[in-house]
């Protein structure tokens, strides 16, 4: 199993620094005459008529798309788990492959000379590519345009790439950047070309709290990196994201749920995707609809609802976003001290399949802990293999794609 | 009675508020795309005119305008609304704190943008045409300031005034909330009211229907009502539950947009009060600047005339107008130019053409226009003040209508108006009509002597 | 804060999500775990601190008034005469 859900041979439309390089995008982005699920029932049967703003890029410089990859549903989850392909880690079949860009890590990893666009809301291209062992490159908020993205949390929501060279990552990142007059969120920015780095040279920081509670592989495939790093004369210091470490992870999941249940609203059975029995009054043909959303799908949807609600906006929505405020600040500071940001990835190796049955959600959600901060504060962010099916995340200040690279390229 | 209503206005742009499908007439769900048909993917963009109009209009009503666009989701599910939720402003509106001048002073609560949601079409199915999804929509609440029907008329009256000076339609509709002494101002809201004669017969209506509900005993049951339009009465749409929660949020499609300072700062067209204040200062009488102002065209038409303010003034309003409606025409359809009426009314004052003769070439040049001098040139219409000939078809009208004069004689004050008439006939239309009575006036009397 | 069931029911209206009655317990107990996560937030100091929206400063350009003519956008589900239909509103 590759990782791709719906096939298709879609030949670019010119040549250029993706030509040879097959390319797959990750369900929840539109590809016009391909089915777009986002991995959930409630989507069966649409098929846009408009492509994301990402694949016409894509197919400009000599991309050939060969399909659709699996996720979770909506990009509901950390493991690959909640949706209906059985899903497996392509380095051990017996653990996950990470979520919620499951489907694009095993591709990545899986086919030759491939680039797999996904896409990221609180770590869904790093922990799938950590687990998976490739490259994942989240860039900042903004960079890439969220046009033909079926919305998970769209103040949070990036898509990025995955491949299995720290090369092809960064050239399959620079085509997909650049302002779009469709998306209000892009941000106008002359282009770069990421895959054009200098040699780093700078400060590394390493936040003491992201170090703490790591399993034993984890640990030890960090501590050989940074001796790597160390050896080729690169000056390591302890930062601390105390603020992050406590705070990142509620202040994310309410700002994200918040928007996330008032994304999935559309979702009612009109215009598109499964019908339900017209002579129902509309409250209910809604609800049975609705009732095509999984499980989590469901909880996110209530608990989003229940955060934005009159008399609980103040404590939830509108603290969260202020907390955000505090969480990005913090970083900011930290990079006034230094120039990248290190840790794993990840703080365990992927669980095996049978051990995820009996996780709570909230035991799912802490699984963001290392990656929660850098997506709220829309950082960029790059995971590069240091270990079996372990990675290292490499953060910079927002727009420093080509100082993250260079970083990157150091191992 | 505390009247408050919730009004919307189409904004007149080409585009709609969030994406670029046409706002034409058109045949169902042919202006759709997927941002305003709520295709997962699509995502909102804002169309600047609509700020720009939206903006302008605000100032014009005296809103303290901000500086930059916050927009929220309102949330709620119905199948007239593509994405279940609305973008509209709630937590920070384009402004606050407006007044209309309407026989009082009218406070305006707020107003800001939203976009409206898709038509449905009752028959026994439920068809829904999204052609009107996503329309801009400029929303104006009043504080409950209006106290009766008759000030709600001048209220509208002074706003689609102001709407059609900024070219902005006066396509409205508005939610009415009227609440009457006698029930100790419980209040009831008819949503949905098209255009305003509707919301002033509505607001009639629901005071009648809240009166004799009182005088039964009856309590106001805390309701919202339709309006229908066919049968001129409120219907119960349904009781009102506790407050629907919308679980606002701040848009994240939509980052905070700077207003252009140019709409903030741009010169407001001067609007129809200030020309009253101006017409009024120049002498015209109050009721004669005030129609003539009710027309942003017809306004401009009278001041690019360069004759004395109350002579064209009472010519307008009585003359101009009057025709126009007979033909059924607003100035810009009609054939009047500045170069015509000037003509026309400068020979009426210059005492060369008689009223009436000025009368009938306005009739004409409302639907053809030419050249005005060649024309009274050429049809002989010049005045006639040669009193002797107006003396002598006197003296012959006189003389061949002995029936006449002698009603005139015995006490019948209408035989001299058909007299008058007979003469003015005699010369077709051109003697100077003081001249004629004058000399009509002098020969009865002769006779009366006799 | 801890949610009650009538809370939980009125929260599933509002967002027209169906919980089966076996389904109750158990959503309750996990949803009232992930509040409790989110009543962390309280214990940070925000006073004066204004909310972020975005994380990044974003100026987008208002687009200009220019009709789109179209390429007629495909459209599913159940139609009548051009419109689309849809459920009952008595």
């Amino acid at each position: 199993m590759n990782g791709i859900v719906t096939s298709s041979n879609m030949k670019p439309i010119a040549k250029g620094v993706l030509s040879g390089v097959t390319v797959s995008f990750k369900d929840c982005i539109c590809v016009k005459g391909l089915p777009a699920q986002s991995s959930s029932k409630i989507l069966k049967g649409y098929i846009p008529s408009f492509n994301a703003t990402c694949v016409e890029k894509i197919l400009s410089q000599g991309g050939t798309i060969i399909g659709k990859t699996a996720q979770d549903e909506f990009g509901f989850g950390s493991f690959g788990i909640n949706n209906s392909y059985d899903l497996k880690n392509p380095v051990d079949p017996t653990r996950v492959p990470g979520g919620s860009s499951s489907g694009s890590a095993i591709a990545a990893k899986t086919i030759k000379n491939h680039l797999a666009i996904a896409e990221s809301t609180g770590g869904s291209i790093v922990n799938p590519a950590a687990f998976c062992q490739v490259f994942g490159a989240c860039p900042t908020y903004g960079r890439v345009s969220r046009y033909g993205l079926i919305d998970y949390a769209n103040s949070l929501d990036k898509i990025g790439v995955m491949a299995n060279t720290l090369e092809l990552t960064a050239k399959g990142l620079t085509v997909i950047s650049g302002n779009c007059s469709k998306d209000s969120t892009s941000v106008d920015l002359p282009a770069e070309d990421f895959s054009k780095f200098e040699t780093f040279k700078g400060i590394l920081g390493v936040p003491k709290e992201y170090v703490e509670n790591l399993s034993p592989e984890v640990k030890q495939a960090f501590q050989l990196a940074i001796e790597k790093l160390k050896s080729k004369g690169i000056q390591i210091k302890n930062i601390s994201l105390a603020l992050n470490a406590k705070y990142s992870i509620p202040s994310y999941y309410v700002i994200a749920l918040s928007e996330t249940s008032t994304n999935l609203a559309k979702y009612s059975g009109l215009r598109y995707g499964p019908q339900s029995d017209f002579k129902l009054h509309y409250n209910d043909y809604f609800t049975k609809v609705r009732q095509n959303f999984g499980v989590e799908a469901k909880r996110r949807v209530i608990l989003g609802t229940f955060t934005r609600m009159a008399g609980y906006r103040s404590a939830y929505y509108i603290k969260a976003l202020k907390v955000r405020t505090l969480l990005i600040e913090e970083y900011k500071k930290a990079f006034k001290q230094v120039s990248a940001i290190i840790h794993p990835t990840m703080p365990i190796l992927p669980p095996k399949i049978k051990d995820t049955k009996n996780l709570s959600p909230i035991e799912i959600y802490n699984m963001d802990l290392l990656t929660a901060g850098v997506n709220l504060a829309g950082l960029p962010h790059l995971t590069v293999p240091i270990g079996e099916m372990v990675g290292m995340l490499i953060t910079t200040n927002h727009f420093e794609e080509r100082k993250m690279f260079s970083v990157g390229g150091l191992l | 009675m505390k009247v408050g209503l919730e009004i919307h206005v189409t904004l007149n742009t080409k585009s709609k508020l969030f994406c670029t499908c046409s706002t034409t007439n058109a045949l169902p769900n042919t202006n759709v795309c997927e941002v305003c048909l709520g295709f997962p993917g699509s995502k909102p963009t804002v169309n600047k005119e609509a700020v720009r109009q939206c903006t302008l209009l605000a100032r014009a009503l005296n809103f303290t305008v901000k500086n930059n666009l916050v927009f929220s989701r309102k949330s709620y599910f119905y199948p007239d609304l593509s994405k279940n939720y609305q973008i509209t402003q709630f937590e920070e509106p384009l402004g606050v704190n407006g007044s209309i001048i309407a026989d009082g002073n009218i406070r305006l609560k707020r107003i800001h943008l939203e976009e409206d949601p898709a038509q449905i079409i009752r028959n026994n199915k439920t068809l829904i045409d999204y052609n009107r999804s996503g329309m801009p929509l400029a929303e104006i609440v009043t504080e409950p300031d209006i106290k009766s029907a008759e000030q709600a008329r001048l209220f509208m009256n002074k706003l689609s005034r102001i709407l059609k000076y900024l070219n902005i339609t006066d396509n409205v509709k508005a939610d009415v909330n009227v609440s009457i002494k006698e029930s100790g101002y419980s209040r009831c809201e008819i949503k949905n009211v098209t255009g305003f004669k509707d919301i002033e017969r509505a607001i009639i209506s629901e005071a009648k229907r809240q009166k004799k509900a009182v005088e039964n005993n009856e309590k106001i049951q805390n309701a919202t009502y339709g309006w229908d339009p066919l049968k001129q009465k409120t219907y119960v749409m349904r009781l009102k539950e506790s407050e629907a929660d919308y679980g606002y949020i701040y848009d994240p499609d939509l980052p905070i947009i700077k207003i252009p300072t140019q709409f903030l700062k741009e010169k407001l067209p001067e609007l129809s009060d200030e020309k009253i204040a101006r017409y009024t200062k120049q002498g015209v009488p109050l009721s004669d600047a005030d129609i003539i102002a009710q027309d942003k065209d017809i306004a401009e038409l009278f001041e690019q005339i360069n004759l004395d303010p109350v002579f064209k003034a009472k010519w307008f309003r009585r003359e101009i107008l009057r025709v126009l409606n007979y033909n059924n025409q607003t100035i810009l359809q009609s054939k009047f130019t500045k170069e015509n009426v000037s003509k026309v009314l400068n020979l009426v004052y210059e005492n060369k053409i008689n009223e009436a003769v000025g009368k009938k070439l306005l009739e004409k040049l409302v639907v053809e226009d030419f050249d005005v001098e060649k024309h009274v040139k050429e049809h002989d219409l010049l005045k006639i003040d040669d009193s002797d000939l107006i003396k002598k078809v006197t003296a012959e009208v006189l003389k061949n209508n002995n029936s006449a004069v002698n009603d005139y004689l015995s006490g019948e004050q209408k035989a001299l108006n058909f007299l008058f008439g007979l003469v003015m006939r005699q010369t077709k239309g051109k003697a100077d009509p003081g001249i004629i009575r004058e000399n009509l006036q002098a020969e009865l009397d002769k006779l009366k002597s006799k | 804060m801890k949610l009650s069931k009538e809370l939980l029911f009125d929260v599933a209206r509002l967002s027209r999500v169906n919980i089966s009655n076996e389904e109750t317990d158990q959503f309750l107990d996990e949803l009232n775990d992930v509040v409790k996560a989110f009543d962390l937030l309280s214990e940070v100091d925000t006073k004066g601190v204004s909310p972020s929206l975005h994380p990044v400063k974003i100026t987008p350009k208002l687009r200009e008034d220019k009709p789109e003519v179209k390429k007629k956008t495909a459209l599913f589900g159940e139609m009548e005469d051009g419109y689309f239909v849809g459920p009952s509103l008595k």
